[in-house]
Formats: structure tokens, sequence, C-alpha cells
């Protein structure tokens, strides 16, 4: 019973870290600018592919191959902003109809150019791990882990560096931001870009451990509302105690009872949640 | 006897800051009730909780003797307690006269059965189109008829937002800072249609201003909030003379003269 | 006077030219066209009080699905078997809203999204019932009073009229005293609630008369493919029907009307290419999102708005 329960919550935490990121990105971007990217899980796949094609495709190493991927995300976050959702910004509306097209334009384009097949990532690490009764593979164990150390420093650049102090500040209010004479467009771009990158990791974390296909972002995307509903849209906070407190629960209920009913379940929690107190645990009114 | 707005303890806490700490007042029939207190003394979060704009942490809000706790703010707007704040209380894009008229057919369009099987009939396009014009003469913003509402000079957008509360009839008048950005003869105008709307309306009105000159020259009696409570109630003759309230507005001090 | 000639003209010509032009290829298009167009004006009325509802492709299912379970397990007519699909929807629509359209915005979009996803499961999990994700085969076809609807071209003239229906609908929804409520919700809702108004009680009225539409138009499509399947219903068929909104126009019930009409037939020419076809909605929605967001019919007005002034 302690091997199952052991069993459980460690598949729950390293799942759930990556939730934490999936969901971290996606509230960071709807802190700053009141966006709700639902390209957001396009970009976990476009780092995925990126380094499906750079490590397994190419034969770049590991960590090279890993770095690019995510940074990629991050650029094409950046780029997306700038060209695009600036332009949309006041309008909520108009925003969640540019960033579902975003999402599928990107699917598209992966569609076009990879097919519809699921195709694997080389795995940088293999074997179990054998903690007591409970049995983890070493893939991910080292997901979990990387997820633990990008969270880390995601921490450190928001509290400790100059730009990371900006966006906390924007995310409060922007109009007394700028009298303090920051420039909200500049830290725009830098949150969709940090957004994304976070995403980004998640995907390129995960490409070895599952497959990689086009529509790989959806799920995670899913994943991702769910954590910010629970844990309240804009909390960073909020954000990490929902993912881990999610990755545990469904970790619970897959096992239990399969994997269908998990998502019924998630699917019901988010209804009730929403609909008795949209602003989760710990959020502020969107 | 039951006052008007009867307030007993109101309180509202955001995490750890106290808004509103234990308000207690009862205003009177036919009586102008000020609000005064210098800047973040819970005068409009006040307002909010009244209105069921906000939900009170404790403490009570009965109108005419009915609770209206747990009341959304279209609710309490059906019982008659109408606002109007220094934020839009217009629609922008509609010209004056549409305004009113909308305001007055909103007064009895407020739950889509009300539409079952008859839409709006021509008699009461009618009494809307008159109820308009009434309020546009009561107003003095006849030249500004046709013209849409965001055009107008900023007086004449607030007195539209008055216009428009009017327009539903309301009992009790829930004012915030209806003389902000007004110059001195706007300002003593208002206190004139106060006065005649208090007496050929009936109207009760309850008044959040930060023109002190306005609220002592109009008001029957006067609340004074700081830092969410009550420092004191009463006359206006009683509050001037009053060291807390003096204290209270430090600086200002020349204000109350 | 001009107006009305022109709009008589259109719907002569709508009705009378499929027995002009005897090609059951293109009936076949027109008949999705109208179901399409049904559908999209169910959208339509939700979109026009400004909430992004993405059930309706769930709903179009929920319809279909209940149609066609009526009339094969209980042997119901098309008659009653088709207004029970709307009116099912209907309820379930009304039963829920108090619920969802407590909150707006993206969290609206995410319940309704989190709704459409289940009521898809549920119709690849529930397999007694719904047949899983082989579906429903062999749905009877349609028959009014006795006329059995086995051509396109009835199926047509039948959509053509549940479409003219629900343009009616919105158009007088919109024009009349509760258009003008919404109108005044959605230019100021905080005023307009401040003065009396329910808000919510009126959008769950939109939204119970827009899922009633969007069950009819299940109803018929049903009936018409004689095949279902849960992958009919999934959110690429609402993306569809935004689509056809962005493009069309938002503002007027005219612009998914247009809408349809100009994208439907468009992936029955590009059918080998269905990436392409994604791709070309993505960049269709952000090119008019950005640069006409208020879509063709609106931009003709604005045009013709300021050549007037």
């Amino acid at each position: 019973m302690l091997g199952l329960s052991l069993q459980i919550v460690l598949n729950g935490v390293t799942t759930g870290l990556v939730y934490v990121l999936m969901a971290l990105g996606f509230t960071l971007i709807f802190g700053i600018m009141r966006v709700v990217n639902f390209a957001h899980g396009e970009l976990y796949m476009a780092a995925a592919f990126a380094i499906y094609v750079l490590n397994g495709k190419l034969g770049w190493n590991y960590v090279p191959a890993i770095v690019f991927s995510v940074a990629f995300a991050g650029l094409l976050g950046s780029v997306l902003e700038r060209v695009l959702f600036r332009r949309v910004i006041g309008n909520e509306f108009n925003c969640m109809i540019l960033a579902l097209a975003v999402s599928i334009a990107l699917q598209s384009v992966a569609l076009i150019a990879f097919g519809p097949d699921e195709v694997g990532a080389p795995r940088p690490v293999t074997g179990v791990l054998r903690l007591g009764p409970a049995v983890i593979p070493a893939d991910r164990l080292f997901v979990g882990g990387m997820a633990m150390l990008l969270l880390a420093a995601f921490y450190v650049f928001l509290n400790k560096t100059h730009l990371g102090l900006m966006m906390r500040a924007v995310a409060q209010d922007a109009e007394i931001a700028a009298l303090h004479g920051i420039q909200p467009k500049l830290i725009h771009t830098a949150a969709f870009g940090i957004g994304s990158l976070l995403a980004g990791a998640a995907g390129a974390l995960m490409a070895p451990v599952y497959t990689v296909f086009p529509y790989m972002g959806e799920l995670p995307m899913m994943k991702a509302f769910i954590v910010v509903v629970l844990g309240g849209l804009g909390s960073l906070p909020g954000a990490v105690i929902g993912g881990l407190l999610l990755g545990i629960v469904e970790s619970a209920f897959a096992t239990m009872l399969g994997t269908t009913v998990a998502a019924l379940v998630a699917f019901g929690v988010v209804v009730a949640i929403i609909a008795i107190r949209p602003e989760g645990l710990m959020g502020r009114r969107a | 006897m039951t006052g008007v707005l009867e307030v007993s303890g109101l309180s509202k806490r955001f995490g750890g800051l106290t808004a509103v700490d234990r308000v207690s007042f009862t205003t009177d029939a036919g009586e102008l009730f000020g609000i005064i207190g210098p800047n973040g003394a819970g005068k409009t979060t006040l307002f909010n909780l009244v209105t069921g704009t906000l939900r009170p942490t404790a403490g009570r809000v009965r109108f005419r003797g009915e609770n209206l706790a747990g009341l959304r703010p279209d609710a309490v707007a059906r019982r008659g307690i109408v606002r109007t704040s220094q934020a839009t209380t217009i629609f922008r894009e509609a010209s004056v006269l549409d305004n009113l008229r909308r305001a007055h057919l909103l007064r009895t369009l407020h739950q889509p059965a009300r539409l079952l099987g008859r839409g709006v009939r021509a008699a009461e396009l009618a009494a809307a189109e008159a109820g308009a014009k009434e309020i546009l003469q009561l107003l003095a913003l006849d030249r500004f008829a046709s013209q849409k509402a965001r055009e107008l000079p900023y007086g004449s957008q607030k007195l539209l937002g008055l216009g428009i509360a009017l327009a539903t009839r309301p009992r009790l008048l829930l004012m915030d800072e209806p003389a902000a950005g007004l110059n001195s003869s706007e300002t003593d105008a208002l206190a004139d249609l106060f006065r005649r709307l208090r007496a050929e309306r009936g109207i009760d009105i309850v008044l959040v201003e930060h023109d002190v000159r306005l609220i002592m020259s109009v008001c029957d009696r006067i609340l004074v909030l700081n830092y969410g409570r009550a420092i004191a109630i009463g006359r206006p003759e009683e509050i001037r003379a009053n060291p807390e309230v003096i204290e209270a507005y430090l600086g200002g001090a020349d204000e109350l003269a | 006077m001009a107006r009305r000639i022109v709009f008589a003209v259109l719907a002569l010509a709508a009705v009378g030219w499929p027995f002009l032009v005897e090609n059951r290829y293109l009936t076949h298009i027109a008949v999705l066209v109208t179901i399409s167009m049904t559908l999209a004006l169910s959208l339509n009325m939700m979109l026009r009080i400004g909430q992004l509802s993405v059930v309706h492709a769930a709903f179009m299912g929920l319809g279909a699905y209940t149609s066609a379970l009526l009339s094969m397990r209980l042997g119901l007519p098309f008659l009653l078997a088709f207004p029970a699909a709307g009116l099912l929807v209907a309820a379930i629509a009304a039963a829920l809203g108090p619920v969802f359209l407590r909150v707006k915005g993206v969290y609206f979009v995410l319940l309704t999204f989190a709704l459409g996803e289940g009521i898809v499961l549920i119709f690849q999990e529930w397999v007694s019932l719904f047949g899983g994700n082989n579906g429903i085969y062999g749905i009877p076809k349609a028959s009014l009073l006795g006329f059995a609807m086995s051509t396109p071209r009835a199926y047509y003239l039948f959509g053509l009229c549940l479409a003219g229906i629900a343009f009616l609908v919105a158009v007088r929804i919109f024009r009349s005293a509760l258009g003008a409520v919404l109108d005044s919700l959605n230019e100021n809702e905080d005023l307009s609630q401040s003065l009396g108004v329910n808000a919510r009680s009126y959008r769950v009225c939109v939204f119970t008369v827009s899922g009633f539409f969007a069950g009819l138009g299940g109803s018929v499509y049903a009936h018409y493919t004689s095949f279902l399947s849960p992958e009919a219903f999934s959110f690429w068929t609402l993306v569809d029907l935004l689509v056809i909104n962005v493009v069309g126009g938002i503002a007027s019930p005219i612009g998914p009307v247009v809408g349809a009409i100009l994208l439907v037939p468009l992936p029955e020419l590009l059918r080998d290419a269905k990436q392409y076809q994604m791709l070309t909605y993505g960049l269709l929605l952000m090119t008019f999102v950005i640069f006409l967001p208020s879509g063709i019919v609106g931009g003709i007005r604005d045009l013709r708005r300021r050549r007037r002034t």
C-alpha cells in the first residue's frame, strides 16, 4: 500500500512539475497582458519538434539541442507577440480569436511539415530507479529534476533580476508601472517570450518521454487551463500548487479508475470551480 | 421609526486591509444625507456595499425595512436604489435623448420574461419619450438632445448620468462625487437641483462628496468617515465644530470654515 | 423599397435554382451550406452578446444524435424528432445557462470548452447508446407528412427554410426591445445592471435560443447524411463556424449567411489537402481579426457609412 501511494505521488509530482511549467507560462502571459494564449500548447509542440529534429534527425548533442529548442520556443513566442498579438491587445474577444487562429495555423504548419504520424525523440537517459518499493523511470526523474531547476531559475528571475521585477510591477498595475518609466511594450514581448519559453521547456523535456506529433500540445494546454483555473488566473503560486495538485490527483485517479474517468473528473472539477469560484484558489478577478 | 437606509455595523475587509469598519447610520425620510471624508476613507466602498457591488464582510444594510443582504446590483436597483458613480454612467455611443429613453425603457425590462409575447408597446415608447424630454428640461440639457453622449462636456456628462438615474424613478439616489470636476457655478446649480429633487419628486438622496462646501450647504445631516470608521454624524454646524473632524482634515481645516 | 425587391429576388433565386440547375453535387454542397448557415447563425447570437461559446458544435451533435435515436429506437417520425432535438438542446442550455453565464470572457470560453469536450467524450464512450467512435449508421431519411425527403434538393429546401427562420429570429431578437437591452448590456453592463436589468437572465435567454437552433441544425444533418460519428462535432467543427462568423462579420446576422456561402464550398474544392484547409482557416482568422475585425459585411457597412459622411 505504501509502495502504491509512493508510486502515485512520485508519478504525480513528476507529471505535476511539467504541468506547473505549462501553467506558469500561461498564467504569466495572462497576468501581464490579460491575453489568454490558446496557442500555448503549440509552443510546447514546437519545442518538441525542434528537439526531435535537432537531436533525433540531425544528431546534435542533447545539451545544445534542448537549449536551442527551448530558446526557439521563446523566440517564437516573442515574435508572435510583436507581430500579431500586439495589434489586438485592447480587445479581449479578438485576442482570443487570434490566439485560436495562431494555434490552428501552427498545428497545420507542423502537419504539413511532419505529417500526422507520431515520431519519437531520443532519450537522454534510460533505465529505472528504485526508491524503496516504488519504481520510477529515469527519464521521468530527469524531467522532474530539470523542471525543478527551471522553476528555481524562474523564481530567481522574477524576484532578483531587473526585468523580473519590472514584470511583476506591470502585472500589478500597468499604469503605475508606466509612470515609473517602465515600457509596457518591452515587458509584453518579454513576458510572452518567457511564458513561451517555459512551455517550450515542458515540450522539449517531454518529447522523449512519449511521442511527438502535431496535436501533442492540446492535452498539455488543457492541463494548463485546469491548473490555472484551480490556482487562479494570474497567480503564480497558484499555478505551482495547482499543477502539483492536479498531477497527484490525476495520478491517483488514473491508477485506480482509468484515464477516461480521470479526464471526466478533471472536466467536472473545472466546471465546478469556474461556476462557483472563478478566481480559483488564489487568483484575483480577471 | 424605520429610517430609509439603515446601515448597521457594516464592515468590509480586503485581505489585510479594512476599508470599512463597523459603520452605522440611518437616514430619515426626506433627508439629504451627506458623507464626507479624506481620500481612501472608504466612501466609495461604502456605496458599493449598499448597492450590492461588493459583499460585506460583516454588518447589515436595510432599505425601508427590507434586508439587502446578498442581493446583486440589479436586484438592489429594482428595489429603488440607484446610484451614480464617478466612472462611466452613460451610454457613450448613444445620443443624449437616446440615453434617457433607454433608461426609461430599461426600467420596465428587467427580466426577459417581461418581453414574452408583447415586446414594447407604443404606449410605453411614448411614455419613455415623454419622460426623457422631461428630464432633459429639468437638467437643462435640451440643447444636447441629439448629440452623442461622449461628445458632451464633462459637466454635462455627469448631469446626463444623473438624468439616467432619475429616469428609473428611484426612491433613493446614491451619488458618488457628483460635483467632481464642476466649477463653482455648476456646483451651485447642482445644489439647487438636489433641493428640487427632494421637494418636487420626493427622492431621498445620499451624497458622497469631496466638495465640503456643497455638502455643508445642502445636506441636512452629514456622516464623516476616516480610515473606514465613522468618526462623526450630525448636522452641518455640529460637524463643522467637531474637533476630530477638523483633525482628520488636517491641512484642509480652512475648507470647513 | 428597393431593399425589399432585392430581398425577394434573392429569396426566389435561392429557392428556385435547384430546379433549374439539376446538379446533384452542387445541391449537396448547398445542403451543407444551409446547415452550416443555421449553425453559424446560432453561434452568431452568442457572439453578438460578446460571449465566445465553443460548445455549439457539441450542441449540434446532441441534436443530431437525439433526432437519430428518437427515430431509430422509438420510431418517431421526423416531424416529431426534429423539434424534439431542438427542444432537448434548448433545455440543456437553459439548465446549464444560469451556472455557465455567471462568468464572462475567457472563463465562459473554458466552461463551454469543457462542456463541449465532455459531450463529445460521452458520444465516444457511451457505446451502447451512441455507438462510440464508430457512430450510428442507417439513420432513416426524413419525411414530412408522408413526403419522403430522399433527394438533396428536398433537404436543401428544408435546410433553407430552417436557415431562413434562424436568420429571421436572429434579426428580430436584436431589433426588438430584447435587442435594445442586449445592446445596453453590451455597451455598458454596469450601468444597465445598476438600472435594474438582470444581465444573466438575458444572456441565458439568448443561450437557450441559440442552443435550440443548433439542435435543429444537427437534426437535419443527421437525417441527411444518415451517419453520425463523434468526430463531426469536435472543436474543429466549431472553428469552422467561428471562421464563418469572423469572415462574414459578427455584428449582423447577414455576416454568417455570407460567410457560410463563401466558406462552406471551399473545403469541398480543396478536398485532398485537409492540412492546407486548416492553415487557410488559421490565416484567414488571423488576417480578419487584425485587419478587418468587423468581417466582410461589417466592412462594407463601414465603407458605406464613411462614404455617406
